[in-house]
């Protein structure tokens, strides 16, 4: 494999050494410059089709072409600038003829960021969707995976819950592995980021969250495999570029921007009043004991409810049914308000760039401050940067990116916890939040309720996540030739966490309290992640009206990770919160790992008369995650592109299609998203009564590969009516093998699992992209709507059946990833509230329905939804007139199921808890309404409240996901000010949602059991933000 | 062009220096591979103590063994379950489902206790000339394995004297380790008869090579009382009359002068014959999250009045009770002083051979005639009566030596199997009775055995596996 790649780079060298040079008499010569900055364009494409030729400018924008006199068209092409057809004419003696060129932002000839190089929209065969920073800047949300939901086709980006700097699940055409990683790569300024999630608590955080969005000049995701198969091995994902801004010469341009505002949560769930709670439950009780025949289960209720009322009159509120007067009950608690805090927010962003022609900068500093919407959520970041280059010969260009930051987290439990602010819903409200009669301080919450009470978290405990992260990257750029740069990288990403928690004795940890004098922990991580890329860009006009773009090279990253935990408890008093003085130490750890890839690779982008395009590009990654006999990957994509209107019959269409652009692309890449050892067989070490031992923890696999995903797109990109009406439309089928598969073994050999390269998935799907221009001139709208469906199966799992979340999501042949598998809920029986579930002559799908039992363990196996959506997008509209501008964006999600586990389980679990119930629940199954769907309510008896489709709901919305409405200070009114810019704007994320869901929000998954095959499960998931914010940005 | 060519030159050489492999051969920090995991006698004896520290673990002997075998055992309205974990619930409400993770766990945590025991027995060649190390490494090991076989035909088989032991299911018996993807098979289950043949071959040898001290480890007499159990729960009353007599000649233990004496204890004491070690580093202890009220455990086994009505009202055991806000608890594994969660767990201690030869030798002869140690029935139910504060009792019958027997060890793991080979049914949580021998009075075969496994059969009442 490796001598594959050599050949293929010694070949590419070999077709770097041609230029020709003819003397034809007259010389054509001038300078290209941009037009907006009049800085020199280097490698600006002279061409002229008359002859076949042309010339590129050097690094000072100069160029010059012998020719016969004459007269010419000439056609000027640089990525990021509008293309030039102009004329010239040549007569008699040389003519220097210079040019302007204007930048293209959205248009056919922006810059795409390709993986080591970039080109332009105009060029790319495979695809490859792109945003603005512009599109994202200042946006109130807390990472840049929120910003651009919604913006993006053929990506599901799904946020796990309303907690700030939670993990998010990002998938880019679908999932293509079961057990191994799902998450794109992302590549900052050409490093490979780490991802790696730092959070001890089974609720995942978000590595991103550190870094400041407001930096980026654009993002481009990498989505098929022509585009991607340049990270070969990492790319199965799809890839996601982000490039920060960088400095332009001319006048230092400062610029600030500060905005403050306030969120909420989208949505709450309707809980049962005191009133409403007591009866229901006395009447569950009744029922309860009718039906089982017993007798204890009422005095039982009215225990529970004088214990955990604590003495408070609940009696009164008995309706005269149960034989009470029918009142108020002394205590009506709404434990779903304390969950909340009113959330404001704020964020202060100071920018300066630009330079001369020798050396460009772009400085930026920037701190923000955010609330949560529940308890004692926190997020703080501060970030700064320096992106500088700087030409120091004609030859040669170095440079460098580096930013640093922190970002200080107030973090909550996870989902699962009792402390977790959302399960107070599950509260009794007759329990009183402090005790009754005393004083309602912190000292006084009462500790005596159901479930622990997660407000006493709020006073009594910490969990203070503080993260740093340094990514820097330079790089030297030697100019062998004009037309060919060798380039050199190196980099480094370091990410520090600390996270410090503090349990006063008053709290719950886990199942049990914080004991005498507290618990406090400390756990210290780092990941370090060092890499240089090598390699040779080299452009090329061959003769008759070919470039060649080509790159070459190798590169290398190593990530070192470093582990550190204790535990103390037993404080003098809760003003002490460092482990220095803690009297038991509890547990004492540190452990540490590493990996390493090394990749060589190549791409070749050649294009014949402007209109047939056709790309190749390879990677062969080797990785240290597997054993040494399958170690090297070879991970190749091809794509061709045909612009049709470029073609001489397409002609009389171009006034109604201005461009149209064929593209076709298959390749293969690589998932190595698995733990980095998991080839070995290995022992780990334990202890037992004070004494070491050691333990087999893993089955060898020396067979261990890549898992592979083999991608065919087909696609086209359109520009109708002058280009007023543009975009792109893609068809793909992705198809996943040798699956990296935590394999399921039987437990009579000592383990569970073993990962096994085992199994074939495909994902197919389109993705359509419109953009308008519906009204030019003074008042302007553009509207831009993207949809994209993906539809995933598993094709091959050995038979494996794979579970995950919260019971019902399975990974079965022929399904799609994680679908809701158990017993179908068949309703109520009317005649005695009986929960009954479907029999069918066959499991699974298909057969059919034979009846119906109230015995759960009789009742078949089916299939019962999807948590994978059918179809998402967005719809955005900019409207501007003078200095307003109105952006509105909607995002949307069809065709997706949930499992409301939580509030479905618990708290509509027909009263065989104690908890407190959903409202719906009031229309519980009873002789005079016996046509409900909602059981008979029954204290202490099973009647329906097991997983089953009666927890599995239609979780599709729409959601008006941002509004930002600015005002534009026209820049006479700023003249003598010093000012260059004001713009003044409010902003409003997540403001409506449309959707039947019963929960909080649909956009959910519940943090400690999200994953691959744990997808769509709300269990007391909190809903997400709704924020308003003001801001200003000021240029000077 | 010279120029070019240094440098493509330069770039070559850079790829062969990196292409070096050595850049990908990396090794996990944290763990050991399987190469050398065995390599000398020292890791072996450590591979034994990794195969105590999961015995002692949360899902075996550190917890669910012991209390979700009583509380499947018990009638749901007398010890009941209050908590809001779905799958202990079902279990103390005999209505267990396949996916039921607690008993899923319990399952695969056996047979890895197993796994880790069959391991150290193929690696006994590392102790060389060191025979006496060996032996009692060995025995040790086949210790451990006999009683996870136990433990696993217990629940997961129809009981012995339930139909035809030699043509029920037991479990599948596993003596090899896995140490390889191709070394995994698909084993069916073993009949009832021949777990417990594997059991008794594995204590044998335990008892056989052990010496009568070994620490907190299993010594000779913890085999003879596993002995005691199993030949129990087969009615071979000789045997298991014998093997009780022989813990108790060995004058080894004593018991407490006080019953309560034997828990919450950080150490072995006179009573104790087996107990899983605890600190605050090391073991686990699952019992203090479900029968421990706050501040360390959920609270969640409640005692309800029925059982109360099981003592007399003198007896020391029933001051063994603590009343929460979340109802009356068991403090076998709770006390107000000290941590709870960092107490040892006893499973198995002296008064159960005496509890275990007054019954064999009562069946024997099915009279109170001096029997195997030459005392008689009574003479040994009465150490238990006068050490709980009771008078001795001057005759007693079966049921008086079975209700003794209950009342001494109820919470501590033996009401299961002392349940099915009495033939003694129970009641779900309300109330509904269930036959000894009914078919939801035995665990399923885990669904994610059956998924993995198409050599299973599942136990009749829980569908196809």
């Amino acid at each position: 494999m490796k001598n594959i790649l050599r050949t293929l780079l010694v070949g590419a060298f070999c077709i770097l050494s041609t230029s020709q040079l003819m003397a034809q008499g007259l010389t054509l010569s001038g300078t290209v410059t941009d037009k907006s900055t009049g800085e020199p364009l280097p490698a600006v494409n002279i061409f002229i089709p008359q002859l076949s030729r042309g010339a590129v400018t050097d690094v000072d924008g100069n160029y010059a072409i012998l020719l016969p006199a004459g007269s010419y068209a000439l056609r000027i092409t640089s990525v990021g600038f509008k293309r030039l057809n102009t004329e010239v004419t040549v007569q008699g003696s040389n003519v220097t003829f210079n040019i302007e060129l204007e930048p293209d932002v959205v248009g056919l000839d922006q810059v795409v960021v390709l993986g080591f190089g970039e080109t332009s929209r105009r060029n790319v065969t495979g695809a490859i969707t792109s945003v603005s920073g512009s599109d994202i800047e200042f946006s109130p949300v807390n990472t840049v995976e929120n910003a651009i939901q919604g913006r993006v086709s053929g990506v599901f980006i799904q946020q796990n819950n309303g907690k700030l700097g939670q993990g998010m699940q990002v998938r880019v055409r679908g999932s293509s592995s079961v057990s191994a990683s799902n998450q794109p790569l992302y590549v900052i300024d050409g490093v490979p980021v780490i991802m790696d999630d730092f959070s001890i608590s089974a609720a995942t955080t978000n590595p991103l969250a550190q870094f400041n969005f407001n930096d980026v000049e654009s993002i481009q995701i990498l989505k098929d495999a022509s585009a991607a198969a340049i990270y070969g091995s990492r790319a199965a994902n799809g890839v996601v570029l982000i490039t920060t801004k960088s400095g332009r010469p001319g006048r230092t341009q400062f610029n600030y921007s500060f905005q403050r505002g306030s969120s909420e949560p989208t949505g709450f769930v309707d809980m049962m009043n005191s009133k409403q709670y007591v009866n229901y439950m006395y009447q569950a009780a009744k029922n309860g004991d009718a039906f089982a025949g017993s007798t204890w289960r009422v005095g039982e209720i009215e225990w529970v409810f004088d214990t955990y009322g604590l003495g408070t009159d609940w009696r009164s509120c008995l309706e005269a049914v149960h034989g009470g007067p029918d009142g108020a009950c002394e205590v009506d608690t709404d434990w779903q308000a304390e969950a909340f805090q009113d959330a404001s927010m704020f964020s202060h962003d100071l920018s300066a760039s630009g330079g001369n022609d020798a050396t460009r900068f772009f400085v930026s500093g920037h701190f923000s401050d955010q609330d949560g919407i529940l308890i004692k959520d926190r997020f703080q970041r501060a970030n700064v940067r320096l992106n500088l280059d700087h030409k120091a010969t004609d030859r040669i260009r170095l440079g460098m990116n580096i930013t640093a930051g922190r970002s200080f987290h107030q973090r909550l439990s996870t989902d699962n916890a009792f402390s977790t602010p959302i399960q107070l819903i599950a509260q009794m409200p007759i329990s009183p939040l402090y005790y009754p009669g005393e004083e309602e301080t912190p000292a006084n919450l009462n500790n005596d309720t159901y479930y622990y009470n997660g407000v006493i978290h709020k006073h009594f405990s910490k969990y203070h996540v503080t993260t740093m992260r340094s990514t820097g990257t330079s790089y030297l750029a030697y100019n062998i030739l004009p037309s060919l740069e060798l380039r050199s990288e190196v980099s480094a990403d370091v990410m520090t966490g600390y996270d410090d928690q503090w349990y006063g004795p008053e709290t719950a940890v886990g199942f049990a309290s914080a004991g005498q004098g507290g618990y406090a922990s400390v756990a210290w991580q780092q990941s370090v992640s060092y890499g240089t890329a090598h390699y040779l860009n080299h452009n090329l006009n061959v003769g008759r009206n070919q470039t060649l773009a080509t790159t070459a090279g190798f590169s290398y990253q190593y990530n070192d990770y470093n582990y550190a935990f204790t535990a103390r408890s037993g404080f003098p008093n809760n003003s002490f919160k460092r482990l220095t003085s803690g009297a038991n130490l509890l547990s004492g750890s540190t452990t540490g790992s590493e990996y390493s890839f090394l990749s060589y690779f190549a791409r070749s982008n050649y294009s014949l008369n402007d209109r047939y395009l056709v790309s190749l590009s390879g990677r062969v990654d080797g990785s240290s995650r597997f054993g040494a006999d399958n170690r090297y990957g070879f991970f190749p994509a091809a794509s061709v592109g045909w612009i049709i209107t470029e073609e001489s019959f397409a002609t009389p269409i171009l006034p109604y299609v201005a461009f149209l652009k064929l593209r076709l692309s298959h390749g293969t890449t690589g998932n190595a998203g698995i733990g980095n050892f998991a080839h070995l067989g290995l022992w780990g070490g334990t202890s037992y009564g004070g004494q070491s031992g050691i333990t087999p923890t893993q089955i060898p696999n020396k067979g261990l590969t890549w898992e592979t995903t083999t991608q065919s797109d087909f696609g086209f990109d359109y520009g109708f009516l002058n280009n007023r009406i543009t975009g792109e439309v893609d068809f793909y089928v992705k198809n996943t093998e040798d699956l990296l598969l935590n394999v399921q073994i039987p437990g009579t050999s000592g383990f569970t699992t073993s990962t096994q390269n085992v199994g074939k998935l495909e994902n197919k799907g389109w993705e359509i992209v419109v953009n308008t221009f519906n009204l030019t001139g003074e008042f302007k709208w553009n509207s831009t709507f993207n949809i994209s469906a993906n539809r995933n199966k598993i094709n091959d799992l050995d038979g494996q059946v794979l579970s995950g979340g919260l019971g019902m999501n399975r990974a079965i042949e022929g399904q799609p990833l994680g679908v809701f598998y158990g017993k179908e809920f068949a309703g109520v029986d009317e005649a005695n509230g009986n929960a009954l579930f479907n029999i069918y002559d066959k499991e699974g799908t298909g057969g059919t329905l034979t009846g119906t039992t109230t015995s759960y363990n009789l009742a078949t196996d089916r299939v019962l939804g999807n948590p994978n959506p059918d179809f998402i997008g967005g719809f955005g509209n900019n409207f501007s007139y003078k200095g307003f501008d109105l952006d509105v964006l909607f995002q949307f999600v069809q065709g997706i199921d949930a499992n409301i586990s939580g509030h479905g389980r618990w708290s509509r679990g027909n009263g065989i808890f104690e908890d407190n119930s959903v409202t719906d629940q009031l229309k519980s199954w009873t002789p005079e309404n016996p046509k409900t769907n909602v059981p008979q309510a029954r204290y202490i008896v099973t009647n329906g409240n097991q997983i089953s489709s009666r927890y599995i709901v239609d979780a599709s919305y729409v959601r008006l996901k941002n509004v930002t409405l600015s005002y534009t200070v026209p820049r006479q009114f700023l003249r003598n000010t010093g000012l260059t810019k004001v713009r003044l704007y409010g902003t409003g994320i997540n403001l409506l949602t449309f959707t039947d869901y019963p929960g909080w929000d649909p956009e959910m998954n519940s943090d400690f059991i999200a994953g691959n095959i744990g997808l769509g499960n709300d269990f007391y998931t909190a809903p997400q933000a709704k924020t308003i914010t003001f801001g200003i940005d000021i240029g000077f | 062009m010279k120029k070019q060519t240094n440098l493509i030159l330069a770039l070559l050489i850079g790829v062969t220096f990196v292409g070096c492999d050595s850049l990908l051969e990396l090794n996990p920090q944290a763990s050991i591979t399987d190469e050398i995991a065995l390599e000398n006698a020292s890791n072996v004896q450590t591979a034994l103590v990794g195969a105590y520290a999961l015995m002692g673990g949360a899902d075996t002997y550190g917890g669910s063994y012991i209390y979700l075998s009583e509380i499947f055992a018990a009638p749901g309205n007398e010890i009941y379950f209050n908590g809001t974990f779905i799958d202990p619930r079902d279990v103390n409400d005999k209505n267990i489902i396949t996916t039921n993770a607690f008993v899923t766990r319990f399952w695969t945590t056996s047979y890895n206790v197993i796994n880790r025991a069959n391991n150290v027995l193929t690696a006994l060649d590392k102790f060389g000339s060191d025979t006496a190390r060996r032996d009692r490494v060995e025995a040790e090991a086949r210790f451990l394995r006999g009683v996870a076989y136990y433990n696993l035909v217990q629940l997961f088989g129809k009981a012995y004297n339930d139909g035809s032991p030699t043509t029920n299911p037991g479990v599948p018996i596993n003596l090899t380790p896995t140490t390889s993807v191709d070394a995994i098979v698909e084993a069916p289950r073993n009949s009832v008869s021949e777990v417990y043949a594997q059991v008794i071959a594995d204590l044998t040898a335990a008892k056989t090579a052990l010496g009568p001290t070994n620490g907190f480890y299993a010594n000779t007499y913890v085999a003879s009382a596993f002995l005691a159990r199993v030949y129990l729960a087969m009615a071979n009353y000789p045997l298991a009359a014998a093997e009780a007599n022989r813990v108790i000649a060995s004058g080894n233990y004593s018991l407490f002068a006080n019953v309560a004496s034997n828990f919450s204890r950080t150490a072995n004491g006179s009573e104790t014959i087996f107990a899983m070690q605890v600190t605050q580093t090391s073991g686990s202890n699952d019992m203090v999250v479900f029968h421990s009220p706050t501040p360390f455990g959920r609270a969640d086994i409640q005692v309800l009045d029925p059982h109360l009505a099981n003592y007399e009202l003198a007896d020391a055991r029933r001051n063994l009770f603590i009343v929460t806000t979340r109802g009356r608890m068991t403090t076998k594994y709770h006390s107000t002083t000290g941590d709870s969660r960092n107490f040892n767990i006893n499973v198995i201690r002296l008064a159960e051979m005496y509890l275990t030869r007054a019954e064999a030798n009562f069946r024997i002869t099915g009279s109170l005639v001096v029997g195997v140690g030459g005392v008689t029935p009574e003479a040994d139910i009465n150490m238990i009566r006068t050490r709980a504060g009771l008078l001795p009792a001057a005759t007693v019958t079966l049921a008086n030596i079975l209700l003794e027997r209950r009342n001494e060890l109820i919470f501590e793991g033996v009401l299961f199997m002392d349940m099915k080979r009495n033939q003694i049914g129970t009641a779900d949580r309300s109330g509904g009775t269930l036959a000894w021998n009914a078919d939801r009075f035995t665990f399923p075969v885990p669904d994610r055995e059956c998924n993995v496994n198409e050599n299973l059969v599942q136990n009749p009442g829980y569908g196809d596996c």
